[in-house]
């Protein structure tokens, strides 16, 4: 705010002291008031009026200019009431204490929301912990009939793949929802993934070629499991017709940083949809074409990758092959 | 034949874990009641404990840390909770191994089978006067050494375990698996010959049979 402004802003009360002024002198001059009296009277009566202005005018400059200053520097922008003193005028005053309250208001209104997202997140845990007793005791018991029809099995792990999702996605998405980054193996947390996906890797006569030498990287291991299963899945799910399948699964180090690399020869990923594949919802040529497909798999993963601090990046060239890198972070990075 | 203890609250999953463990050449017992697992595990002098995590009444981890004080049973704790913590927390406590549900039951015989030959509850392992030597990957009977891979190491273990019997290539698979050997079905095939002929050279003509459909028998 700058003077013009204010100024401006109090043009109807300036023009009515003017005016005021001008009719007092006429009066004044009508009476035979001598010039001397009504100039003095004039510049007394400007002087003070032009006081008050400055006053008023410094201290809504102070006050709104700090506003504004605090806006711009803040990150969460709904705090800036607590940054500021109170002002020393009315409507400075009242701004303050109707910011103060409408923040409260809405405080409360995300509060609720929150609290209902967290139950909604706790809900899925114990809903997942919950139905997975019952595919429990089915497998045991197609295991124990003597597993007389493998397609069954398949269509279970189908659902259990399908309830890790969900829960995985609830993990992701709920910022409150903890994980624990400690020293875990590569080589186990991908290990099991693999073991995961045994009869979908044994029907598909895929070829795997796991070479992770005893790596440790800083990770939740559950969640890298997870991350692994997904990217497996895929590969195994957009194998090419044309070739007997391959897949390679190696780490190497890059500035001290580990690569994780899943490489298949699958039907690999068209330059266009390349770029997009880890976006919720995005199923591409290959999901349309081929296999359905939900397009959250590696929205999930992305979004875990994110949450743990891994980088996640995926090269391909249509009918040649997909290479999927997770990097993790330098060790000292965690390291107290 | 060894005797293992199953603490699990889900009725239908108890008794499925009990045909599973029988059917299996081991004899089970369960908790039907949950007011003391502890000194039911310990009058029941099993070999093993099949421990839930999320049993009522004491849980698993104080269940664990107050049998840990009298015993050093093995114990195997199940849980549903794909959960990091739980598993260091019974890990800490002395649990020996930790499967997630729902577990393959291939992979829970193999991890029983594993801490009991760990705890030095297995017996001597030896075929026809040749010692089993796996640190070593050889067959030798002080004057003739064999040297099997890894691979061959672990399915001959396997039908070694179960001498005389039929076992199923899954079953060869899934120990294959475990043991971190990702080969596909051709792969084991290439396996099981090599073996064969490994075997005939110590003169053991036929010792692996083949059951069409089932599986294989080691004579």
């Amino acid at each position: 705010m700058n003077f013009k402004e204010f100024l401006a802003d109090k043009k109807l009360s300036c023009a009515l002291a003017v005016i005021a002024l001008l009719t007092d002198i006429c009066f004044m001059r009508a009476y035979g008031v001598p010039w001397e009296v009504v100039l003095f009277c004039t510049a007394v009566l400007m002087i003070a009026l032009f006081i008050a202005l400055m006053v008023s005018f410094l201290k809504k400059r102070s006050f709104y200019n700090t506003l504004n200053e605090r806006l711009e520097q803040l990150d969460k922008k709904y705090l800036v009431c607590e940054t500021l003193d109170t002002p020393a005028f009315i409507e400075g005053k009242i701004l303050c204490n109707a910011l103060y309250r409408t923040n409260k208001a809405m405080c409360e209104e995300i509060d609720i929301y929150r609290r209902s997202i967290s139950e909604l997140a706790d809900f899925v845990e114990l809903w997942v912990h919950e139905i997975k007793l019952p595919l429990s005791s089915l497998e045991l018991m197609l295991y124990n009939s003597g597993y007389t029809d493998k397609r069954a099995l398949k269509q279970l792990r189908r659902i259990d793949g399908c309830i890790d999702t969900v829960l995985y996605y609830s993990r992701a998405e709920n910022a409150e929802k903890d994980y624990i980054i400690k020293n875990a193996s590569l080589r186990g947390a991908v290990a099991e993934a693999v073991k995961k996906l045994r009869e979908d890797m044994l029907l598909s006569g895929a070829e795997l070629d796991m070479e992770l030498s005893d790596v440790s990287v800083m990770t939740d291991s559950k969640w890298l499991t997870f991350i692994s299963e997904q990217i497996l899945s895929n590969s195994l799910k957009y194998l090419s017709p044309k070739r007997p399948g391959k897949i390679k699964i190696y780490c190497n180090e890059q500035d001290g940083r580990t690569l994780l690399v899943f490489e298949d020869n699958g039907i690999g990923i068209s330059s266009n949809d390349l770029a997009r594949i880890f976006e919720k919802s995005f199923t591409g040529e290959n999901g349309r074409t081929g296999q359905r497909s939900t397009g959250m798999g590696l929205y999930i993963v992305k979004t875990l990758c994110v949450r743990l601090g891994h980088s996640l990046n995926a090269q391909s060239v249509k009918d040649e092959y997909t290479r999927i890198t997770i990097g993790f972070a330098k060790n000292d990075f965690y390291k107290f | 034949m060894y005797k293992i203890f199953i603490a699990e609250d889900d009725e239908l999953i108890r008794d499925e874990l009990k045909t599973l463990l029988e059917n299996a050449g081991y004899s089970a017992a369960a908790a039907d009641d949950f007011d003391d697992v502890c000194a039911q595990i310990l009058s029941s002098g099993c070999d093993l404990v099949l421990m839930d995590i999320n049993i009522p009444g004491e849980n698993g981890e104080t269940l664990l840390r107050r049998l840990r004080k009298s015993c050093k049973t093995p114990v195997i704790m199940v849980t549903s909770r794909a959960d990091e913590a739980d598993e260091l927390i019974s890990m800490s406590f002395g649990a020996d191994d930790y499967i997630t549900k729902p577990y393959n039951p291939a992979i829970l015989l193999l991890r029983i089978s594993a801490v009991l030959k760990r705890c030095g509850k297995a017996q001597q392992r030896s075929y026809r006067g040749f010692e089993v030597n796996s640190a070593k990957g050889c067959l030798d009977n002080g004057e003739r050494e064999i040297i099997l891979t890894k691979n061959e190491m672990i399915i001959f273990r396997e039908l070694l375990d179960s001498l005389g019997e039929i076992v199923t290539r899954d079953r060869l698979m899934t120990a294959l698996w475990d043991n971190d050997e990702y080969i596909n079905d051709n792969a084991l095939t290439v396996n099981i010959s090599r073996l064969r002929a490994k075997l005939s050279e110590l003169g053991f003509d036929g010792a692996i049979e083949t059951r069409k459909k089932q599986g294989y028998v080691l004579k």
